[in-house]
Formats: structure tokens, sequence, C-alpha cells
């Protein structure tokens, strides 16, 4: 046969022997070592240098977004017959992320206003009923006059900065007027995306997480510089005017979880755990000198890589009056986590904030500073009257905001200024019901992000005030949540569909993920309570029917259950736009000294709970693991670094009726020093997913079930 | 009383995980002493068709279905070799003319994290590793599980490690092969080029291949004929000028379609009678070369009974014909014969180098080894929701004639029973079944929910005791592994193939009491102990394997009604909301596990 490959491909050849040797090299560790840290600095051709990077999603799939169609404004296509842009079939998945507009005019009979924007801009929790975007509109039409202006939503919730730009460029097929861009909170993967690998395991190398945060607080920077410098020569070649309005955060009221410090030089997070213990100790007694100081040093040490220390220095500063400082505080919270790849909620960090000034400054881009705007409002820390959760805006929150943004408008089209607290009286509110819509689902949204029960009831109780019928979504609410069955496949979930809340539908019955939700059905049940309605006795009976761990052998690691305990960082997973997503432990790693979980039991009837744990690598063998049962019944156990099970007798006594609690206690794990982060790095360049937090324990699976041998012995 | 701390009371029973993952169809089973006890593939968990990632889900379901905690694991054995791998994926790119891509591809392969790493990373386990040769781990899933005291063992597939082709033998414990043929010749790797010449995706389409191939006429053997050269003993050779699958993400090359005089086929457009002469061509070239060295096998292992594996030992037609015409008297086919398999298979070799001895020596009766629904689960699903049902707890008997009833009717019905199977077929626990005699219903089901192609049959389960009786067959055949000629005087038109085979199952009471019970009632009524069966799933879809999975297909078809264990659910009686469901899962995002174009080779 003719041979046409210039390297024989007979695999009896010479070449075989030469590539199973190269094989057998390459299968060292060391060697895989090398070829990936050469390969991540770009050497091999083919790889364009120092750009590569890790991608998000199991077996290494990419998120890439579409090439320009010049065609398309989001999920819209251009009709070739009538140049209307209409809303594509295929994309019917996303629509629900979009404004519900089949179509889009090519009308130039009025002036054009264009909203692109992030969930916040979408009106999340309102959303379709009540929008920015018709708030913004209605004040518009109230100063021009009806038939003179629109403003066509491009809003898209889940919007991230590459789509932001893509967008952008398109939105110029709609020909607009002025563009109006609500956008900074989805910003958090950016600094991850554009790092190269190298380098992220460098800044871990050679200077800990702080020298991580670092990194991604300057290539946040340099994403954010790039995005508006980009949008914004593009709008003065096309002489379109730009406004943009700068998010603000939920400085008041939201809390990102308590969590230990990632893993410190030296072997100093024992110190810090000290520190910890005594400011809780020293908040409990109301010494909030202590407890201040406790947390200074807190932050000293890890240099403000977690929010803890923070929050407990804004508590401190809020009780000693101090506004400013207790701002400030807050803020540092807030961009703690800026260098972490686990889940946090969507925010504007500081460096997003001044980057954004400091572009706005240069031209080009006229700034809605809704930061400063808000805190002249209300001369107080922005929280639960303008914000229903981390960003998203209550009624006055977005008319506040779109009154700024029309008040630029306004001037772009007419030269005069109009104020933007006159104009907010002209804008279009949400009816009753709407608002209390969104109260409820703010209720919800707080509670699965973790927040405190007073916040969640808080919103509750609103949702009821304005709106009394909304106690029997309530209701139902208690049965989704607790039924075992998937909640569309409940009779509970019918009902819902036929009362008249469509917001609630649609989020609830679309993206409700069922968990035990203890603060919210709690909330709940108390808010109804406080309106003469019981549904305590209900909740406790359908979650022993359902739930009953005498009745069903319970996994506590399952999502559901281990959703309310305590282990934020292992529960709320990976940013699905992070790379570093691979080869993730399917199995529960205590990122704290104290795991908690719940179940619950049954009266007169006794339990077994089978835990198998172990220590993580590197701990001192024979460590003691103690397990408290609803705060008093304890066991010790000794448990080395591998993988040891036992049963755990519950009797009857110690079982109680309803919500049961374990707490398991770990010995605290030995000193990190540097090889912790040495081996994160390592990780780093291995694309697997690195520890940056010290573990304590881990669990491989840990059920509650029917004690056999108790009832066999009784009956 | 206080809480105590009991004795945990370790498994003392030998517990091995085997593990197949990374290229496609990743699957996990559990050995206990031997004895299979747990098989599932995690595609069935995840809802990603021929998902390829470590089989998480699957794996705690084999703990789960053991009562084993990872503390019990005494091996994983893992199905083939990663460094041997590798040596055939590198010696590919030293091929001067390896495109970049292909190299990026072999660089991602050296520095992603190996198997071992990854098993005990992700899957935390601590213990005892077996790496398995890939095609030692085929002819293990199909000898140890036959039966046979002794037999000759054949494995074909794509490529394993550098084998493609392997030929040995086993007796007692022992296990060994003596000849390969080594990659890039590889009878699999030919018929995907066709499979994928045809219009259909590799790895996925081979059997629509098989099935669409009597419909043509074998008038281009000659032309394949130099595709493949039969060499002596078990050798033979691919001419590599036809084929492109080394270089490019094509299967073939431009000489390939040169040689067959048109273009490849589009997916999805009409297919001539060009093509049908192709598939029977391509078809009849593999059963002769497959004849062939199954005599030449035998020749050097002059056993009664032949097991083969692998993924071209899922085409029935050509193992039929091997088993009619060729030497051997007995013919085993584990039903997972492919890469799912060979987590079977890894475990069965980490058993003898353990215990130096086989494991349980019983033939494979049934594959039910997957996850079934909780007692009591079912019931509470329907008590959930508003949908209209009915109970037929406590009274089988009842439940069967309703069903038989709805069959005769000419309603198609979701079967969904007891625990899941384990490989590609559904068996009567996770089916679709109909009537066979009704004309329409090939049609019926394939507008309904499977959208497939209309050549391709639909596949007969029969009482085993009758089976005799209504097919040219003499023996048991569970797994629908095996095609013979329909000799029932009833037309069975929608489980006949168009000359005149089946691919049958037969049931038996031992097996499956339920399904035989079924087909005994229908039996009684009709005269016919045959029923279509088909999998449960939408097209696209993997088999169903929870009852909620059962409930969304169900709701998003036009399958007539559900039974659901001991409730059936009548198409009338679906709440609203039920469909919202199962739209809401079916939105889900879902990633192929497979390449659509050319083989995983990376």
């Amino acid at each position: 046969m003719d041979r046409k490959y210039s390297c024989s491909p007979d695999a009896s050849g010479p070449l075989k022997a030469v590539a199973n040797r190269l094989a057998r090299m390459a299968a060292l560790d060391e060697v895989a070592n090398a070829l990936r840290e050469l390969r991540a600095f770009g050497v091999f051709p083919g790889q364009e240098n120092g750009d590569t990077v890790l991608t998000a999603g199991a077996e290494g799939q990419s998120h890439s977004h579409p090439q320009d169609d010049c065609r398309r404004v989001g999920i819209w296509e251009k009709q070739t017959d009538s140049g209307h842009f209409v809303r594509r079939a295929d994309m019917i998945e996303e629509w629900h992320l979009w404004a519900n507009a089949g179509r889009i005019f090519v009308n130039r009979a009025k002036r054009r206003v264009i909203l692109i924007g992030e969930s916040v801009a979408r009106g999340y929790l309102f959303d379709p009923q009540y929008t920015p975007a018709k708030a913004l509109e209605s004040i518009l039409i109230s100063q021009l006059g009806p038939g003179e202006v629109e403003v066509v939503d491009l809003a898209k919730t889940n919007l991230l900065l590459e789509q932001m730009k893509t967008l952008a460029r398109a939105a110029l097929r709609l020909q607009p007027d002025v563009v109006v861009i609500f956008a900074g909170n989805n910003w958090l993967g950016a600094g991850f995306r554009s790092a190269a690998v190298p380098e992220l395991a460098t800044a871990v190398r050679e200077s800990g997480i702080a020298g991580l945060k670092r990194l991604m607080e300057a290539n946040h920077k340099e994403c954010v510089v790039d995005a508006v410098r980009e949008i914004r020569d593009l709008y003065e070649a096309n002489r379109v005017p730009l406004v943009w309005v700068m998010p603000e955060f939920n400085l008041g009221d939201w809390r990102d979880p308590s969590t230990n410090a990632p893993c410190l030089p030296d072997g100093r997070n024992r110190e810090w755990l000290e520190h910890w213990a005594n400011a809780r100790e020293a908040l409990a007694n109301r010494d909030f000198e202590w407890a201040s100081d406790c947390a200074r040093k807190m932050v000293e040490l890890d240099q403000g890589t977690s929010a803890t220390g923070f929050h407990i220095l804004a508590e401190c500063s809020q009780r000693a009056g101090d506004l400013e400082r207790t701002r400030a505080h807050m803020e540092s919270a807030r961009d703690a986590l800026i260098w972490s790849p686990f889940m946090k909620t969507p925010r504007p960090y500081s460096v997003t904030h001044k980057t954004l000034r400091e572009e706005a400054v240069k031209g080009g881009v006229d700034l809605v500073d809704l930061p400063r705007l808000f805190r002249a409002h209300t001369s107080a820390i922005p929280d639960r009257r303008l914000f229903l959760d981390y960003c998203h805006l209550t009624a006055e929150g977005i008319q506040i905001a779109m009154a700024a943004a029309a008040s630029r408008v306004l001037r772009i089209f007419t030269g005069v200024t109009h104020p933007w607290h006159a104009l907010a009286r002209q804008s279009a509110a949400p009816a009753r019901s709407v608002e209390a819509e969104a109260m409820f689902l703010a209720a919800i949204h707080n509670a699965h992000w973790r927040q405190p029960y007073e916040l969640v009831r808080h919103f509750c109780q609103r949702a009821l005030e304005l709106a009394p019928d909304l106690a029997n979504v309530m209701s139902c609410l208690i049965d989704i949540q607790t039924k075992r069955a998937p909640v569309l496949m409940c009779k509970s979930a019918e009902r819902i569909v036929e009362l008249p809340f469509p917001s609630i539908q649609q989020y609830l019955l679309r993206w409700n993920y069922r968990q035990f939700d203890r603060v919210l059905l709690d909330a709940v049940v108390d808010s109804l309570s406080a309106i003469g309605i019981d549904q305590r006795t209900q909740l406790n009976a359908l979650r022993i029917e359902e739930r009953s761990a005498a009745r069903y052998p319970v996994e506590l690691l399952d999502a559901y259950y281990s959703s309310s305990c305590e282990q934020q960082l292992a529960q709320l997973g990976v940013e699905e736009e992070m790379p570093l997503a691979n080869i993730r432990a399917d199995y529960y790693k205590a990122y704290s000294p104290e795991s908690k979980f719940v179940f619950v039991g049954e009266s007169g009837r006794a339990l077994s709970l089978f835990l198998t744990c172990r220590l993580p690598a590197g701990a001192a063998e024979n460590g003691s693991v103690s397990l408290e049962l609803n705060g008093r019944d304890k066991v010790e156990l000794s448990v080395g670094t591998g993988w040891q099970s036992r049963e755990i007798t519950a009797p009857v006594e110690a079982v109680k009726n309803g919500i049961n609690e374990i707490v398991v206690r770990w010995p605290s794990p030995g000193p990190h020093g540097r090889e912790r982060l040495e081996e994160a790095a390592d990780d780093l360049l291995a694309n697997v997913f690195p520890e940056f937090y010290p573990v304590f324990g881990e669990i491989h699976s840990f059920t509650v079930t029917r004690q056999a041998a108790a009832e066999a012995a009784n009956a | 009383m206080s809480p105590q701390i009991l004795e945990w009371r370790r498994s003392k029973r030998l517990n091995i995980i085997g593990i197949s993952a990374g290229y496609h169809d990743s699957a996990c089973c559990l050995l206990q002493d031997g004895e299979l006890v747990a098989a599932a593939q995690e595609e069935r968990f995840s809802r990603i068709k021929n998902d390829k990632s470590f089989p998480k889900q699957a794996f705690r379901y084999c703990l789960q279905a053991g009562g084993l905690t990872i503390s019990d694991v005494s091996c994983v054995a893992f199905y083939e070799d990663p460094t041997l791998k590798l040596g055939r994926q590198v010696w590919m790119a030293l091929d001067g003319d390896t495109p970049q891509g292909r190299r990026d591809a072999i660089l991602d392969r050296i520095v992603c994290p190996r198997p071992e790493s990854i098993i005990r990373r992700s899957l935390g386990y601590q213990g005892r590793i077996e790496v398995t040769d890939h095609h030692l781990s085929h002819a293990a899933s199909a000898y140890y599980f036959s039966g046979f005291p002794d037999a000759a063992v054949l494995t074909v597939d794509g490529v394993g490690e550098w084998p493609t082709t392997t030929y040995g033998s086993g007796r007692g414990r022992e296990l060994g092969r003596f000849e390969q043929v080594d990659f890039p010749h590889s009878l699999g790797l030919y018929y995907s080029a066709i499979t994928a010449y045809l219009g259909f995706e590799v790895n996925e389409g081979e059997y629509k291949v098989m099935g669409l191939a009597p419909y043509g006429n074998p008038t281009l053997v000659d032309r394949l004929s130099k595709l493949v050269q039969v060499e002596p003993k078990g050798d033979y050779k691919l001419d590599l000028n036809y084929f492109d699958f080394m270089r490019q993400d094509r299967m073939y090359s431009d000489e390939f379609i040169a040689l067959l005089g048109q273009p490849p086929r589009r997916p999805e457009s009409e297919l001539t009678q060009f093509h049908m002469d192709v598939a029977r061509s391509a078809q009849v070239l593999l059963e002769d070369v497959l004849l062939q060295k199954v005599r030449y096998l035998h020749s050097r292992v002059p056993s009664e009974n032949l097991c083969m594996a692998g993924g071209v030992a899922l085409n029935v037609v050509a193992n039929s014909k091997c088993l009619k015409e060729g030497p051997f008297k007995r013919l085993f086919v584990q039903p997972a014969a492919g890469d799912a398999g060979g987590a079977l298979g890894s475990a069965a070799i980490a058993h003898v180098r353990l215990t130096e001895g086989p494991p349980s020596r019983a033939k494979l009766k049934h594959v039910y080894l997957g996850p079934g629904s909780a007692p009591g689960e079912v019931a509470q699903l329907m008590t959930s929701s508003s949908a209209r049902y009915r109970d037929f707890r406590n009274d089988e008997p009842s439940l069967i004639r309703y069903t038989v009833d709805r069959l005769i009717e000419g309603k198609v019905i979701g079967w969904y029973q007891g625990r899941m199977e384990f490989g590609p077929r559904a068996l009567g626990a996770r089916s679709i079944l109909a009537d066979p005699r009704n004309p329409e219903m090939r049609d019926r089901i394939n507008g309904l929910v499977k959208m497939r192609e209309a050549f391709r049959p639909f596949a007969p389960a029969v009482l085993e005791s009758m089976a005799g009786e209504h097919f040219d067959l003499d023996h048991a055949s569970p797994f629908m592994l095996e095609v013979c000629q329909v000799t029932c005087r009833q037309p069975l038109p929608a489980v006949t193939h168009v000359d005149g085979s089946a691919r049958p199952q037969t049931v038996s009471r031992e097996s499956n009491p339920r399904f035989a019970a079924l087909l005994e009632e229908f039996y009684r009524r009709t005269g016919c102990p045959i029923l279509l069966n088909t999998s449960f799933n939408m097209r696209g879809e993997p088999i169903v394997c929870s009852a909620v999975d059962a409930v969304n297909c169900f709701a998003l078809s036009g399958i007539d009604a559900l039974v659901l264990e001991d409730f059936i659910v009548e198409r009338s009686g679906i709440p609203p909301l039920w469909d919202l469901q199962a739209r809401r899962m079916d939105m889900r995002k879902q990633d192929s596990g497979v390449g659509h174009l050319v083989y995983t080779l990376f």
C-alpha cells in the first residue's frame, strides 16, 4: 500500500517502544508536574503564552461566548423581511432571564433609551411585573410626554462581564439615542478568568492567600478598565451617550458566612481561631472593646482574606455609634473574599467602585454613583430599606436609581437638569401585591443564602402586611419544602399555580431548590402565627411524616439536610464561571472546628447514627472527635487518618420529637506552615481543586436510621 | 440512657469495586466474595447520555447496595492502564503530520490527573488499587460471568491501550491471551468509520448500521474489502490510506469517499438504497472477518465455549453468525459488553489477584443490578400529587390483568419494576412494552418516544418456556444478544426485521417473576407469549433510573400508561405540573460524554 505518512504507522516499529517509554516517564509525578508548569507558562507551541486558563465544569468543558452575530441582540434576532428583532425560539430556555418582550421594533418615531444590565437591572424578584426599565420609562414619559420616548429593556439576569461587552456592542444595532448600563455586580470571576494559572500559583506560593487576593484585585481592576474603555470608546465613536449606573451593596444587612480563615503562613490559623473564640465570648458578654481587639488581631493575621473579623469590627463600631468606621468595616467584609473560588453573592467590590469612578472622570461615561446617592438619601448605611437581598433593590431603591438615571438622560435630551428626588415621585411604583411577592421571595432568597432569622422574618412579615392572602402561599411552601416528592409533583405546587401570584409561580416553581429550610420555615410559621394562623403543628407533623429518620434512613450529607447546617463553604459550591472546578472531593470536608447537622426524630423511637469519618492527611493519629446530640448527650470517638465507621446509638431519651441537632467537634489540625500553601499551588498547576482552607475532618457518610436492635429488644 | 458507641460490624466479605471511566460510559460495580451484587452506569444518575466522568454517584450506589461504607472496600479495580494508553496516544503524536490540536490533546492527557489520583482525591478511597489491562477487563467481564469451566475468549473493540482485538483462553481461574492486534488496525474503528460515513454518531450509531444492513444488498463487499486485509492467524490490517482517525477529527479519508463513489451522508438526511447497500456490505465484511478469526481461535483453543466482549461484541448479528456457522457450540456475551462492562471484568481480575481463585463461577443469570425504589417511595410519590392512579399493592394478579387489558387495546405502557438493568438493553425493569402483533406499533412508539429511524426494529420479550415455538432458538437468551429468525405463525410486524429476524429476550420466572407473569397473562388472553420491549427513555436520554425519571419520561412522551411498581397511572391521570416538571428536567444542561463525529481516542 502507498504510505502517505511521513512516520511509519506500523505499531510494531521502533516508535512504539519510544512512545511507551515516554509514557512511562510522563507517568512519574515529577515529570508530569514539570510538564504542567511548562505548559502553564506557555512553553509548548500552540498555547498562548501565559494565557492558559483552567476551565470550569466537569471534564474541562469551556464556557465561551458566541461570536458576535450581526443579526442578534441578546435573544432577539433580526428578521430579514421586517427588520424587527424577534425572540429566538431556540433560546427559549433563556427567555426567563430577559425581558418578556417578543419583539423589538426598528422604530425611530420615539427617542430610544436602551437599558443594559444584570439582575439588579431586571428588578430581580419583581420582574416581570415591575422592572427598572418600566420605572425609567414612566419617569421619562412624565417629562417628555407619551409617544416621545421608549425604553428598550435588555437587562439580563446572570449577565457576566464578557456578555455585557457583547450586548453593549449589539445594542447599537437597535439605534439607541442613549444607553444606560446598570452593571458591576457580576464581575466576580473576572479576576480568575484573566489570570494565568502560573500567576495564581506563584501568588499563593510566595504570598499566601493575601497575595492571591491582591492579584485578584489587580486583575479585576484590569478587566473593569478594559470593559469600560472598550464600551466607552465604541459609544463615543458612534456618538451614543452612555450613562452608567454603578450598583451598591447591602452593607447594612447582608452577612457573608462567618468562616474560618484560609490557610495562613507559619501555622497561624490556631492563633486566629483563639482570637475568634475570644471575640465571640466577648460579644456574648457585651465587652465590645475586647471583641474589637480580638477582631483586629484576626484581621492582622488573615490580612483581610476573611470577612469574619470585619463583621465583628463592624458590629462593635455600630454599637459605638461610629457610622463611618462601621461602613468601612462592612465594605472590607464585602471585599474580603474576592480571591475565593467558592460561590458568593454578586457584588460590586471597592475596587469596582474605585475603578468605575476613575474611568468616569476621564470622560465619556456619565456615572450615577448609587453608593453616594444612597448615602445622601438615607444618611445611613444602606440596608433592607433599599435592598431585598445582597444587591437587588426594593421598590424604593429602584425608583431612586432610575430617577437618577432619568435625570442624566433628560439632561442629554433637553439640556435641562431635573433633580432626581423630584423625578422619583414620578416613577411608577409596583402594586401592593407585586411588592408583597417580592418581599416573600426575598425572604426565601435570604434564607437560602444563610441570612439570619431576623432578616428573613422581616421580609415574611412585610409580605403579609402588604398582602395577607400570601398566607396561602406560605402554607403551600411549608408543604413543598418538606415533602419528599419533587416540588412540581406536590399538590401544594398545584395550588400555588392557581393563586394570583405570578412572580412567586415563576421563582418558586421554576427555580426553587428544595432544602430543609429550617430558618425559612420557622420565620414563615412565626409570621403566620403573628396573624393568628397556626402552621407550627402542621409543620411538625409533616416533618415527622415525611422526614423522620425513624421512618426513612437519612443521609445527613445530602444537600437537603446539610443546607441547614453551618458548613456554608461546602454547601455553596464553586462558582460555575470559575475555573478550578476539577477533581473536587465527593465527600464532606469540615472547614471549621465544629460541624453541625440536623435531622428529624420521633418521640419514642430510638435511632442509630452511622458515621464514617477520618482526620485529614497529615493530622496527628488518634485525634479525639466528639459528637454531641441536642446539646447534652455526648460521645467521644478516637479517629485517625484512615476512614473509620462507627455506629452511635441514640436512645429514646436522647431523641427529640422534631428537629434534632448534632454537633461534631474536631481536633485542631496541626500547624500548616508553608506546606499547605505549596500544596495548593501545586494543585492549581495540576488542574485539581486546591484546598485554600484548613481541613479539620472529613466525613464520607453520616446516616441516621431507626435502631433495629432496640426495636427487636422491645418487641 | 446515654448514646453509646457500638463496635462497627465491619464487613467480613471481600468487597471489590470495579470502575470504568474517562472515555465513554463510566460505570461502577461491586463484587462481594466474587458475587456480582451491584452495577450501574453513571449516566443513569447524572442523566447525561454516555457520561464519561468519574462515576461518583454509581460508586455511592454500589456502597449502599452492598450495605458498605468506604472503609469496607477491600480493593478498587480500574479497567485500563493509563500509562499503556498514554503510550499509544503519544505514538500518535510522533507522526510528523499530526495536527497541533491533536498534540495539545495528548499533552492534556499527560498533565491531567491520573485515575488513581482521582480515585483517592475525589472518591476519598485510601486502600488497594488494582489497574487492569483494558482488553483483559473485557475478556474477564465475559469469561468470569459465563459459567463456562473453560472457554476461548475473543475481545474486539475500537481500541483500549494498544490492542484492538485479543485472542485468549480461560480455564478455571486462569485467563490469558496469546495474540493480539494492535492499534491502528481495528475492526471497531473500521465499523465506526462506516457509521460516521453513513451519517450516524460514532459509538452510538453502530447499532443503526447493523439494523440498516438487512435492507441492503452486499454489492460493495469487494470494494470494502480493500479497507481490511485479513492476515494469517489472528492478524488483520486496515489500509490506513482510507482512514483519517490518526490525524483528523474524521474517521474516513478522501480515498474512502472516492472508493465508495458517493459523498458521506449528512446526518438526519434521507437514507437511500446506496446507504443500505453500504451498511449491508460493511456488515457482511465484518461478519466474514470475525468468522475467520473465530475459526482461527478455535484452532488454537478447541473448547466448545466462546466468550466475546468489547464494543464489537454488541453486534448481535455478527455474534449469531459466528455461533451458527462457527466451530463453537456455545457463546456467551456479557450484556454490558462495551466499556461499562470493563468495570465488571476489572473487578473480577482483582478478585483473582487477591484470592488466587475465580469469582463466582455461576453463569450471569440476570443484570438487574441497579437501584430500585425504596419501600414506600412510589406510594408517597402517588399520594403527594393529584395524579389519578390505581393502587394494586398486594394484588399483583389484578395489576397484571389490568396491564394486559391495556396492551391488548393497543396501548403503549411504561413499565418500571424492581432494580434497574445494567448495560444498554432494557430487559423488563425499565421498559416500554406494547403488543407486537399490531402493525402500527413500531411507527406509534417511534412517534411517541423514540423518534428513531423507521428502519430500526424493536425487540421482543418472550416466555423462555415457549421461545422455541416462535423463534429459531433452542436455548435461553435473556440479554437480547442474539439474532434469530422469527418462526411464529402469528405475524409480529412490530418486532420482526425486514429479513425475518428478531433479537429476542427470553424471560423466566426465576429471573423476573413479574415480567414473566405479564407475558403469561398476555399469552393466556391472546395466544401470543411475546411483547414488544424497548428501553424506557426518550431519544437522546439515558434509560430512566428512578421512579421520578420514569414519571418525567411518561409525562413528556405520549406513552398511554405508566406501571410504576404496584401503581398504574393513565395518561388522563397526569396532573398538569408533571409536564412542567419533566420539561424542567429536560432543559437541564446536558453534555454528551462522547464525540459525535469521531471515536474518542483522547
